[in-house]
């Protein structure tokens, strides 16, 4: 999936990939390629700016650390973010429903080219 | 058929990131140190973990950085992006100082200046046109630092979630920064109004340090108010950027 297809729902994503526990911003990135199995791709580098972004806007909280004798930005969720994540599934099912609705429903006999 | 040259070492492939990471410096010279030793920080951790990731399936060392460069996207990308965001914090850090430097002049004016010291009206000769400036001034200059900052703290609020590309919270952000600017300006020339048209009765020791200070707390604020217009100018201009590329994924 290419990245213009995800223009939108990025800050849903960072989130929820962010939900189980804290991780730094490669472990982000590789969690969202898990669990699309590897349909989400991302310019890596772009992704950083984003979590630093959400964090601007207190939905993220971070923190350095130290792994392997290298400096490390560790993010996680804020209460905040916990509520943003939820809003943003309440949209997408909501999305998903309204769209589901008139995608799949079955063209009546009779209206074709009323 | 053997390779006329050994393959590439660890260290070689190492020294294929930290020219990467030179080259998104370079395009980040305009940011101040910490912030560009966080950056490089952040992405050395990420690109040594995807580089560790391509090794781990096989990949030879130069090859798994290659690999690891190519899907972090190119050092101009990566700037662009970087710097919109740091502009952003610039221009909301230099807005908190504008609105301390707000605070500052305020308490200056009102505790120092007028309750402490006292407005020397009387002092001015009338009737003249100096007396009616001095008094024009002396009203405008208890309402301009109100103004100013209100616009610093509209700008703190529009731009808490704001992103480059949203042109009503970037516009809203701007307004607020542009009101702080206009209302710091305004309040030099009502301060040097006063201070002309005050003459000798101005000029007692209480009365100079607190003008040197407020001139001082004032003209800092200025500078500060522009580099908050400058910096949001430079977030939208980043972005831009990023979208020429055809990557903006930042949203």
């Amino acid at each position: 999936m290419r990245a213009e297809a995800l223009k939108g729902h990025l800050d849903g994503l960072l989130l929820a990939a962010l939900e189980g526990q804290p991780r730094h911003g490669y472990a982000v990135i590789q969690e969202l390629h898990a669990r699309s199995s590897g349909a989400v791709e991302l310019p890596t580098g772009t992704v950083y700016p984003a979590l630093h972004r959400l964090e601007r806007a207190g939905l993220l909280g971070s923190d350095w650390t130290r792994s392997g004798g290298r400096r490390r930005r560790v993010y996680f969720l804020t209460s905040a973010g916990r509520r943003a994540l939820g809003t943003e599934r309440d949209r997408w099912a909501e999305f998903v429903n309204v769209l589901g609705g008139v995608l799949n429903a079955p063209t009546l006999p009779g209206h074709v080219g009323a | 058929m053997p390779r006329p040259f050994p393959a590439m070492s660890e260290r070689d492939a190492r020294d294929l990131l930290e020219g990467y990471l030179g080259e998104i410096v370079r395009l980040l010279a305009w940011a101040d140190r910490r912030s560009i030793a966080d950056v490089v920080d952040e992405l050395r951790d990420g690109l040594i973990e995807a580089t560790d990731v391509e090794t781990s399936r096989g990949a030879p060392p130069d090859a798994a950085a290659q690999e690891a460069i190519r899907r972090f996207g190119s050092p101009q990308l990566v700037a662009d992006t970087y710097s919109s965001e740091l502009a952003i914090r610039y221009s909301r850090r230099n807005a908190r100082a504008v609105l301390g430097c707000f605070l500052l002049g305020c308490l200056l004016w009102f505790l120092g200046y007028e309750l402490a010291l006292g407005v020397p009206h009387a002092a001015i000769p009338p009737p003249s046109w100096t007396r009616d400036l001095f008094l024009s001034a002396t009203t405008a200059i208890q309402y301009l630092p109100p103004l100013g900052a209100v616009g610093a703290i509209v700008h703190l609020i529009a731009s808490k979630r704001l992103d480059p590309g949203d042109r009503i919270s970037g516009g809203v952000s701007r307004a607020g920064a542009r009101l702080s600017v206009t209302a710091l300006l305004a309040q030099l020339i009502v301060m040097a109004a006063i201070l002309t048209t005050g003459g000798p009765a101005l000029w007692t020791p209480g009365r100079t340090a607190i003008t040197v200070l407020l001139v001082i707390a004032q003209t800092c604020a200025l500078a500060m108010s522009i580099k908050v217009a400058t910096h949001l100018r430079l977030a939208t201009h980043r972005i831009s950027c990023a979208y020429e590329a055809g990557s903006d994924v930042t949203r």
